[in-house]
């Protein structure tokens, strides 16, 4: 269809001399007329002129004319073009049905997984965050200095003093307690129904200035209500349409909440406004209630145990580096000890990469596996339309001999190739919108979208763009590396059935090298990452984790006095424990892989440094609940009451640090009063199941009072028939207590895992895809080979050469050209290694049985590939395969 | 369609066919022979009628235009479509002529 655009527009030039031409030739013609009737030849002659009313107006007019009819013939001609183009190349996918259904659906696969890809990074990585200018926030934690990756919270000295030496020149700080990270934050919402805990945030007033956004109802907090004395607080949207109903009356209104943590009471807070939809703060955990602390208030809560995240604005033309060297400055400029530990420094951080930093790295192991799985399929399109090209050898070249130029006979592939983009455009699009749904499921909620997984518009835009490239560089490669010759040697060579062209083998042979290295390495990383993650979902944990139910029930009024809080207590277990279904029950300040479990620094008279290790608080209920595996002396019972001597239980690695071989049982902790180790358990893994198992200290309840408490009960019967009796026992002990969040410790486990099961389960999925694929490539290059070399092939049987000669020769070329793929697949993974091995548990990067098994798999799937079109050739009789010519 | 219907008779050029019209119509119509290009153009285009240059009888070289199938078929419509309207306004102007 290009062609009629390259002619060289000779056609105005002739057209316009043609008609002047005509006209020159009217006048004489009539001239003659009036002369042949009496007139002398000056009369005449302007009788012939003068039956033009303009001669000059009548040339421009008809030649504008002329050129419109022209323009309107050579746009039918070139619709003609592409019509007829597309009408033979619906004809040739018809004659090959199989052929065709196999490119469509190999690229509704590439382009459906693709989609599917790009939905989830437009909607983390590719999207803004819904701040204004946000690239201009940063994230400011101290870190120690030997630690590049520390960056801790901070305390209310540091945040205040952070905030007066910020001048408008270098932006505006903010702080922020989110509950997540700080008891005092958390918010209890009081309704006459009962209470229900919510995900809160302290902030200061500037906070939303910081972040430049407004609100969706009402307004945010300002600087302007640092002075006043109302309780102000903010909705998030989603708690707005949960709890609200999306009421718009509820600006203005006032709520009760019970919040703080030392001094916690019911409070009446007045709704200063809602957010807007898309604005999150913390991922995956939304804060859904923000409660505005003025800067004062900031300097007059008790400053122990309460810690803030600071969020700065830069000013325009400051970067985070001048903040930080400012801040450090001023820091280092006073001898107050309190801002100024040689240990620590001033850590800053982008806001993006607050957000997205976590995830970054697996969502781009995903971009990269798809690419990888995006060319495989280009590679598969190209040798499939390349194999076609060859079985058409004949009859392109035939055309070639009536006369279709190189360019026509490009132009037909393109066109063939522009079908089979269409079709594969539309089918990896439904492809991918059967994967949406399955998508988000899977999708864990560790990963923050910023905004809902892109579909519709885009996700089709997506499709066609990827399927419409896939497809014109896979067709554009056979034309352009002459696969389609117009050389008189092809139509001979066509015609005598011998064997395709040096280059186009070349070619043929390079696309399955290309593509099975392609294949190796997305296999050796998924068969990484599964082995990873099989392993991970093995590890022993220390405890046995099957059947246990948690209900979290931290932040206890701590002014309960201590005999209540006994009886509570006593009243909680014995009363789940009476729950039919429930076999024991126990409880814990910590829950494993919960995040909370706190840190102490054992005193040691053997180890001049002591040792660091979680301290729990927990019930004799406890060990029986969790199974842990007892070393040595006894558990904790429930005699080691208040009044009895001060004991612990240890774990093994901590008995190991604080007292070496020597036996544990019965030696002190010197506490100022001091503590004696009774028993020995089994280190347990607590914070991720990933995680070593650090040493654990464990004392019982009743020696240590503790305002957070978590119920742990082993059950016989599935969690769902059993979460809601333990909810009712807490409801009937305490009705102000809000409903617990229960669950069990495997979904725990399961939740926490969840990020590597996806993109596991991706790679797997993408690899076994590239696998398939590749496997297709190969069998039907393979066949293509075969036929074609088949007259050769009978020729050397005739010659005597045995089946297995014939066979070896067929193949060498394939499985040389595959093994180098392994090869180079290999290579490739190897160098991939780096990247990857922040991914894997238990197992090397480099793994060399990794590598030997998928090396060794893939031969073996080479080989089957290359086998299979050929068994049937060894066993025909030559007469057979003499006469297929 | 008086064009086509000139063309049906013989093949012509421009300046013979403008004759054809005024002789034909007994002098009553009066053509700008631009008319007569502007038209013979459009029919060419629309494929009604085709034309070849050529040496006239006396010694004059001529651009002469002939009907093409569809040009006679499409004269053939338009002379019954004609004829049909002129019926019925004659038919009209009879009416309004009694009464």
């Amino acid at each position: 269809m290009m062609a009629r655009w390259f002619r060289p527009r000779r056609g105005r030039d002739a057209n316009s001399d043609d008609m002047r031409a005509e006209l020159d030739a009217h006048i004489a013609l009539a001239t003659d007329h009036f002369m042949a009737r009496g007139m002398p030849r000056a009369e005449a002659e302007r009788r012939a002129r003068a039956r033009f009313r303009d001669l000059d107006k009548t040339m421009i007019t008809l030649a504008h004319t002329a050129e419109r009819r022209r323009t309107e013939m050579l746009r039918r001609e070139l619709w003609q073009d592409i019509v007829q183009d597309l009408r033979l190349a619906a004809r040739h996918c018809r004659r090959a049905p199989l052929f065709f259904a196999a490119m469509v659906a190999t690229l509704a696969i590439g382009v459906g997984a693709n989609a599917g890809v790009f939905s989830i990074l437009q909607s983390t990585l590719l999207q803004p965050l819904p701040y204004r200018e946000p690239d201009r926030l940063a994230m400011i934690w101290m870190g120690s200095r030997g630690d590049p990756k520390d960056r801790s919270i901070l305390m209310p000295p540091t945040v205040l003093a952070w905030h007066d030496w910020l001048t408008n020149e270098l932006g505006d700080l903010a702080a922020v307690m989110s509950s997540s990270g700080n008891p005092q934050a958390a918010v209890d919402y009081v309704r006459p129904e009962g209470a229900e805990r919510l995900s809160g945030a302290i902030v200061t007033p500037n906070f939303f200035q910081v972040l430049g956004v407004s609100a969706l109802r009402g307004r945010v907090f300002t600087v302007a209500d640092e002075a006043k004395s109302d309780p102000l607080i903010v909705l998030s949207y989603g708690v707005w349409q949960s709890e609200f109903g999306g009421d718009a009356s509820v600006v203005g209104r006032s709520v009760t909440l019970t919040t703080g943590l030392l001094d916690r009471a019911q409070r009446n807070y007045l709704v200063a406004g809602v957010l807007p939809r898309d604005v999150h703060f913390t991922y995956p955990v939304e804060t859904q209630i923000w409660i505005m602390a003025p800067w004062s208030a900031v300097r007059e809560y008790p400053a122990r145990g309460l810690a803030y995240q600071a969020v700065a604005r830069l000013a325009p033309g400051a970067t985070i580096e001048t903040l930080t060297r400012r801040l450090e400055g001023y820091r280092a400029g006073l001898d107050n000890a309190e801002y100024h530990s040689v240990n620590e420094v001033i850590r800053p951080q982008s806001m993006r990469e607050w957000v997205l930093g976590d995830v970054r790295p697996s969502l781009q192991l995903m971009a990269i596996v798809s690419v990888l799985l995006f060319i495989v399929t280009c590679v598969t399109v190209a040798s499939g339309i390349l194999a076609r090209v060859s079985q058409r050898q004949q009859e392109l070249a035939v055309r070639t001999a009536i006369g279709a130029t190189h360019w026509r006979l490009t132009r037909q592939l393109l066109s063939e190739g522009a079908l089979l983009a269409a079709c594969g455009a539309a089918a990896g699009v439904v492809v991918a919108a059967i994967a949406h749904p399955l998508l988000r499921q899977l999708l864990p909620a560790s990963v923050p979208q910023i905004s809902d997984l892109a579909g519709g518009a885009r996700l089709i835009a997506f499709g066609a763009v990827a399927a419409t490239l896939t497809t014109i560089v896979a067709a554009l490669v056979p034309a352009i590396v002459g696969a389609v010759s117009h050389s008189p040697a092809t139509l001979v060579r066509a015609s005598v059935g011998a064997s395709p062209g040096r280059a186009a083998l070349r070619l043929r042979h390079g696309l399955i090298g290309s593509q099975t290295a392609l294949a190796t390495s997305l296999l050796v990383c998924a068969a990484l990452l599964i082995a990873s993650f099989w392993r991970l979902g093995h590890v022993p944990l220390g405890f046995d984790s099957g059947r246990v139910v948690t209900v979290e029930m931290r932040f206890i009024n701590p002014r309960m006095k201590r005999e209540d809080r006994e009886a509570f207590r006593r009243e909680l277990t014995s009363g789940v424990r009476t729950i039919p279904g429930v076999v024991d029950a126990g409880l814990t300040t910590a829950v494993p892989f919960r995040g909370t479990d706190f840190m102490m620094m054992m005193p040691s008279l053997e180890t001049p440094k002591g040792a660091l290790a979680n301290h729990r608080i927990v019930d004799a209920g406890f060990f029986r609940v969790m199974r842990l595996p007892l070393l040595r002396g006894r558990y904790l019972t429930d005699a080691d009451d208040a009044n009895a001597p001060a004991v612990a239980v240890v774990s093994q690695s901590l008995a190991h640090t604080m007292f070496g071989d020597v036996d544990p049982i019965g030696r002190q902790i010197p506490f100022k009063d001091p503590i004696t180790v009774v028993g020995v358990v089994a280190d347990a893994r607590y914070v991720r199941p990933g995680d070593v198992a650090a040493p654990a200290f464990y004392r019982p309840l009743a020696q240590e009072p503790s305002g957070l408490l978590c119920v742990v009960a082993r059950t016989s019967v599935p969690f769902e028939q059993i979460a809601p009796a333990i909810r009712d026992v807490v409801h009937r002990i305490d009705p102000t207590l809000p409903a617990m969040r229960a669950t069990t410790i495997d979904r725990i486990i399961d939740e926490s895992i969840a990020g590597r099961r996806f993109y596991t389960v991706m790679t797997g999925a993408f690899a076994t895809i590239a696998i398939v694929l590749t496997l297709g490539g190969l069998i039907a290059v393979v066949a293509r080979v075969v036929a074609e070399r088949r007259r050769e092939l009978a020729i050397r049987v005739a010659l005597g050469a045995s089946s297995s000669d014939i066979m070896r020769s067929a193949s060498r070329q394939s499985l040389s050209a595959a093994g180098l793929g392994v090869l180079t697949g290999l290579v490739l993974a190897y160098a991939l290694s780096t990247a990857l091995s922040q991914f894997l548990f238990g197992i090397d990067a480099r793994s060399v049985p990794a590598y030997v098994t998928v090396g060794l798999a893939m031969l073996i799937v080479a080989a089957v590939a290359t086998w299979q079109p050929l068994r049937g050739l060894s066993r025909l009789p030559l007469t057979t395969l003499l006469k297929a010519d | 369609m008086l064009v086509l219907k000139a063309l049906s008779t013989d093949r012509m050029h421009g300046f013979a066919i403008a004759l054809w019209l005024e002789e034909h119509s007994s002098g009553s119509i009066e053509l700008d022979d631009s008319l007569v290009y502007q038209v013979l153009h459009r029919l060419e285009g629309k494929g009604y009628v085709d034309a070849e240059w050529k040496v006239t009888a006396n010694n004059r070289r001529a651009r002469v235009y002939r009907l093409t199938a569809v040009g006679r078929a499409r004269l053939a419509a338009e002379s019954e479509a004609w004829a049909a309207f002129s019926r019925s306004v004659t038919a009209i102007m009879r009416v309004s002529a009694s009464t």
